[in-house]
């Protein structure tokens, strides 16, 4: 088992892909603490008029402790998804093409061994590189935070306490709204075996998932109540229910920030998100299990 | 067609496949093929293109699922052991099983890492084994095609398997490879290893193999030691003959002893001999029929190679066509 995993961690260990996308996720934290968060700050600072420099505490929130940190998970948990999904995509489609899926499972490697491996040994790496950009984001807001002489402390004066044990759950409900959407990348990919469907399935349900839960929104009544079952809307209550409080929340996600009144009960999102996890493993290890494997067709 | 069939004498049987069948939509790729491997020889899986070599190598290792049949690996039935049949097996497959991105080395860390336990020094010695020794550092993306295909046959031997299932292992392969590649067969075979082993090229399976199978449009025509199949085709030699006057010719020749059969083909006369009597009977038809003033106007002894049996009993070659016939 743990030499399945090393085998899995050699071959993605030595490919380009992971680091193009390890650097758009660093890009993307940095964009969100640096850029909007801590130059618009800064911009501010300097304004004569203090009608507007009255704004400036408000602005910490982009980049300080704790309130900068659930905003970076809601943007490392949507852009994160579609990045793993790529990633996921192309660590299976390559597998087929390259023949070595083939190879694996006639030296004797089950099939739901050969997943297993690949599902736990692709999550690992994820792991890495989201935690590697969240590590990034850390430094980076202690970094701004020290550079505009604010106090580093995740329990500030005026704000809802928050502990290293709160930290833990937060970093954990942002990564698990991230697995839905590796699985469902992960069994576009290992039915339509092509790196290209994978990635753009995954992009494209992201995109038609959070349109479509707008416009049921807007429409409201039952309309609204289908988005229940969506990913997106439950994931929403994951982070709604990270929040330190409904003050300003400066994420680079694309969609409306998360607030716990509108959402269902994140106990209850928890649930509906584990029941998408283990419909999508069936159906993947199910069509996977009858699958003839077609021969490699190169690069 | 019956050409001295036999199937291999007792002894251990390494592979069974048992009426396997195969059907890919309507075509029908693989017709209840019945074949017996016996542990310690080489068996070769000769066919044209096209009549079901590969996909009876992928039935056996479990990549496809057949449509009836079933396969038996070292006494085990793969459809209930698998996973524990295949520890003792070896294979290449058509078409590449490589990450390009890795290098020769770690492409068989890899397989080491998820199957029985090989030790670095083993890597190293069947890299050295199939010659790429000094290319083991590099990336394969950058290997030539008889390069990937002797990291194939390494990756298929370095677990030192009972039996070795090589599909068309010397395409790709230069003289000196084929050659490499013939004295390595001889080698694990000499060391107990069953090898099994398809080719569509009848010389190679002649000069390496101690048992063949010939399949054509998923129906296996014969199997047995080569031999046998050589004989049976060697008793088929003949002598081509052009003359003034075939229809005394006939005559003369069909009285003469040693002398099996006589046909016209082409506008010739084949006249059939058993193969060591050929030479002697170029010389003595020619007197016996300028004895009767019926003069030659070409002799030419044919030797019936086992080249020749093959393409008779598979017909033109490629099955692609005949396949194509053969649906249902
Ligand atoms: N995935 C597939 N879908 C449909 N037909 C297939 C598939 N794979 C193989 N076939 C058909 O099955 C038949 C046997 O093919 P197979 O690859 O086993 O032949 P082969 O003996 O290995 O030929 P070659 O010498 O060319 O490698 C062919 O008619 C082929 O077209
Ligand atoms: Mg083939």
């Amino acid at each position: 088992m743990r030499e399945q995993i090393l085998a899995e961690l050699m071959k993605s260990r030595t490919r380009w892909l992971p680091y193009v996308l390890l650097a758009v996720l660093l890009l993307g934290a940095g964009v969100q603490v640096w850029l909007f968060g801590y130059t618009m700050w800064w911009s501010l600072r300097n304004e004569a008029d203090p009608q507007l420099r009255s704004d400036l505490p408000e602005l910490i929130r982009g980049f300080a402790l704790p309130w900068a940190l659930p905003a970076l998970l809601d943007a490392g948990q949507f852009w994160g998804s579609m990045i793993v999904g790529v990633f996921i995509a192309s660590g299976i489609a390559t597998e087929y093409n390259w023949g070595t899926a083939r190879q694996a499972i006639s030296r004797g490697q089950s099939r739901n061994q050969w997943l297993t491996m690949k599902l736990l040994g692709l999550a690992l790496f994820c792991a890495i590189l989201l935690l590697a950009a969240l590590a990034f984001g850390v430094v980076s807001m202690l970094w701004t935070s020290s550079l505009a002489g604010y106090a580093i402390t995740l329990d500030p004066p005026g704000a809802a306490h928050m502990t290293v044990f709160d930290v833990a759950i937060v970093i954990l409900r942002a990564g698990f709204g991230v697995l839905p959407y590796a699985l469902l990348a992960f069994a576009i990919t290992v039915i339509g075996r092509s790196t290209a469907l994978g990635s753009t399935g995954i992009i494209l349900f992201v995109i038609i998932e959070g349109t479509l839960n707008s416009i049921f929104g807007a429409l409201g009544g039952t309309w609204a109540d289908i988005r229940t079952f969506s990913i997106e809307h439950n994931v929403s209550s994951l982070l709604a229910a990270n929040r330190v409080d409904d003050g300003q929340y400066l994420s680079i996600a694309f969609r409306e920030s998360p607030r716990a009144s509108e959402l269902p009960d994140p106990w209850v999102a928890f649930f509906v998100l584990c029941a998408w996890c283990v419909a999508l493993l069936v159906v993947t290890y199910y069509v996977f299990n009858r699958r003839d494997l077609r021969l490699g067709t190169g690069e | 067609m019956s050409i001295g069939a036999t199937t291999p004498a007792s002894g251990d049987v390494v592979l069974r496949t048992v009426g396997l069948t195969k059907r890919y939509g309507s075509r029908l790729a693989l017709d209840g093929l019945d074949i017996e491997v016996t542990r310690g020889r080489v068996y070769g899986f000769l066919g044209p293109n096209g009549s079901g070599k590969t996909t009876t190598i992928a039935l056996a290792l479990g990549l496809i699922s057949p449509t009836a049949g079933h396969v038996e690996i070292l006494g085990l039935d793969t459809r209930t052991h698998r996973a524990q049949a295949l520890r003792g097996v070896g294979a290449t497959l058509e078409g590449q099983a490589y990450f390009p991105h890795l290098s020769a080395r770690d492409n068989l860390r890899v397989w080491a890492r998820i199957g029985a336990d090989t030790t670095e020094q083993r890597i190293d010695e069947v890299i050295e084994r199939v010659g790429l020794a000094s290319r083991a550092r590099d990336k394969v993306r950058n290997f030539s095609l008889g390069m990937k295909q002797r990291l194939a046959v390494a990756a298929a031997i370095m677990h030192e398997p009972e039996m070795v299932i090589l599909d068309e292992p010397t395409n790709g392969l230069d003289p000196a490879g084929i050659r490499e590649f013939r004295e390595l067969i001889r080698e694990l075979a000499a060391g107990g290893t069953t090898v099994f082993v398809s080719s569509h090229i009848l010389s190679e399976v002649e000069q390496m193999c101690d048992d063949v199978a010939i399949l054509k449009s998923g129906r296996l025509i014969t199997q047995g030691p080569v031999e046998t199949l050589v004989g049976a085709s060697a008793r088929a030699s003949s002598v081509l003959l052009r003359t003034t006057d075939d229809e005394s010719a006939i005559s003369v020749l069909q009285a003469r002893p040693g002398v099996v059969a006589v046909r016209r083909e082409d506008g010739r006369l084949v006249v059939e001999a058993p193969q060591e009597q050929t030479a002697a009977q170029a010389a003595a038809i020619s007197r016996a029929l300028a004895e009767r003033q019926i003069w030659l106007t070409e002799l030419r002894p044919q030797e019936n190679n086992l080249e020749d049996f093959f393409m008779e009993i598979t017909g033109e070659g490629a099955d692609a066509a005949a396949g194509a016939d053969a649906n249902a």
